[in-house]
């Protein structure tokens, strides 16, 4: 059974997507993703993200273009296939996971 | 002024990650933190937040982080004291070696004691000890009501308070005391003091009895008894009275007029 994953971890994995980004556009995607409802503040942020590049389930990656210039230069990161396999199964728990809630709480409109 | 400052407490903050952590770490997290305050309507209160979650986040790194100096062969597990000294000379090394880590403890231990401290001076004070006066649980304040003009709860004018005195049969004894400020004069430079003007029978009533010489008598507070006396506190006598033995019987000048002690 895959270990389950802590929300900062998800929350990343769920900002990155299959998208290449740096750090503050992934708390800034996550913010729009989750309408507000999720925040990540920088030390919680860059802690997970270095456990996430220890643990492979992020990578380093080349800037998108376009981005290279401006700003001061800064690290980004994507999904490895660990990463992406990980994300998947964790959705998957969690969708098992509402669907007995709903049938709990709502057996109307359980799926 | 503030993005300086908030700059400067997530910046501390962050000294709570292990120093390797941020030698990898702190310039990207500082930009971004800087980048985030830049969008912020109220950037002090988000460097709170952030600074708040950067000390839980990097004390949460130094508990996972390894701690290959530690030789847990070498500990002994049959006395049960075997290791303290050991993890003590640990603890203190560790400390010594991350000053900014130990700064943020010892502030955030302080502080919690100081907090702690102070709420609980105030709760002994108020509700644990005991009033220093003679059966204290039998004492009670009386305050006037006008409710004519609104007021609730009031000071006794003087008259009301000779009547009631004299009149009432519910309690022992009732007396009165009135806080004001008075200047001590005729010493060089005056003084503010704190006063309070008591019925003869004050000290009595409360079964307090001074360190040198006597309360009031009865019938000094009777009007037209002349200027009276005052009673240092014990504070004022060891301050300005210069803890005097031989005090009792001098003058005292209070707003230009002469007082006995």
């Amino acid at each position: 059974m895959p270990e389950r994953l802590s929300a900062p971890v998800y929350n990343v994995l769920l900002a990155l997507g299959t998208e290449t980004r740096h750090g503050y556009a992934i708390m800034q995607h996550l913010a729009e993703l989750t309408a507000g409802a999720e925040e990540l503040l920088p030390g919680t942020l860059y802690a997970t993200l270095a456990r996430m590049l220890d643990a492979g389930l992020i990578e380093e990656a080349r800037p998108p273009r376009g981005e290279e210039s401006g700003g001061p230069p800064r690290r980004h990161y994507r999904l490895t296939p660990g990463g992406r396999a990980q994300a998947q199964a964790e959705t998957e728990r969690m969708r098992r996971w509402v669907s007995v809630a709903r049938r709990v709480w709502q057996p109307g409109l359980a799926r | 002024m503030s993005r300086w400052l908030a700059l400067r407490l997530f910046r501390l903050a962050a000294r709570a990650f292990p120093k390797a952590y941020r030698a990898r770490w702190q310039d990207e997290m500082s930009a971004t933190f800087r980048q985030v305050l830049g969008a912020q309507p109220h950037p002090l209160r988000y460097a709170l937040r952030a600074s708040a979650d950067a000390i839980r986040a990097g004390l949460r790194e130094r508990l996972r982080a390894p701690t290959p100096s530690l030789p847990t062969h070498q500990y002994s597990r049959t006395h049960p004291m075997g290791t303290f000294w050991q993890d003590v000379r640990y603890a203190f090394r560790s400390l010594w070696k991350s000053p900014g880590f130990s700064a943020v403890a010892v502030l955030t231990i302080g502080l919690g004691l100081g907090a702690n401290t102070a709420i609980f001076s105030v709760l002994d004070t108020a509700l644990l000890r005991p009033l220093p006066f003679r059966e204290p649980e039998r004492l009670v304040s009386l305050w006037e009501s006008r409710l004519d003009r609104g007021f609730t709860q009031t000071t006794f004018s003087r008259p009301n308070f000779w009547d009631m005195k004299d009149q009432q049969r519910t309690l022992e004894g009732i007396a009165a005391m009135e806080n004001s400020s008075i200047n001590l004069t005729g010493r060089g430079f005056p003084t503010e003091l704190a006063l309070g003007r008591v019925s003869a029978n004050f000290f009595r009533m409360l079964g307090v009895t001074p360190y040198l010489g006597r309360t009031f008598a009865e019938g000094e507070d009777a009007p037209g008894a002349g200027a009276g006396g005052v009673l240092l506190s014990f504070r004022a006598w060891k301050s300005w009275g210069g803890a005097d033995r031989e005090i009792v019987g001098k003058p005292l000048t209070l707003n230009d007029r002469s007082y006995t002690v």
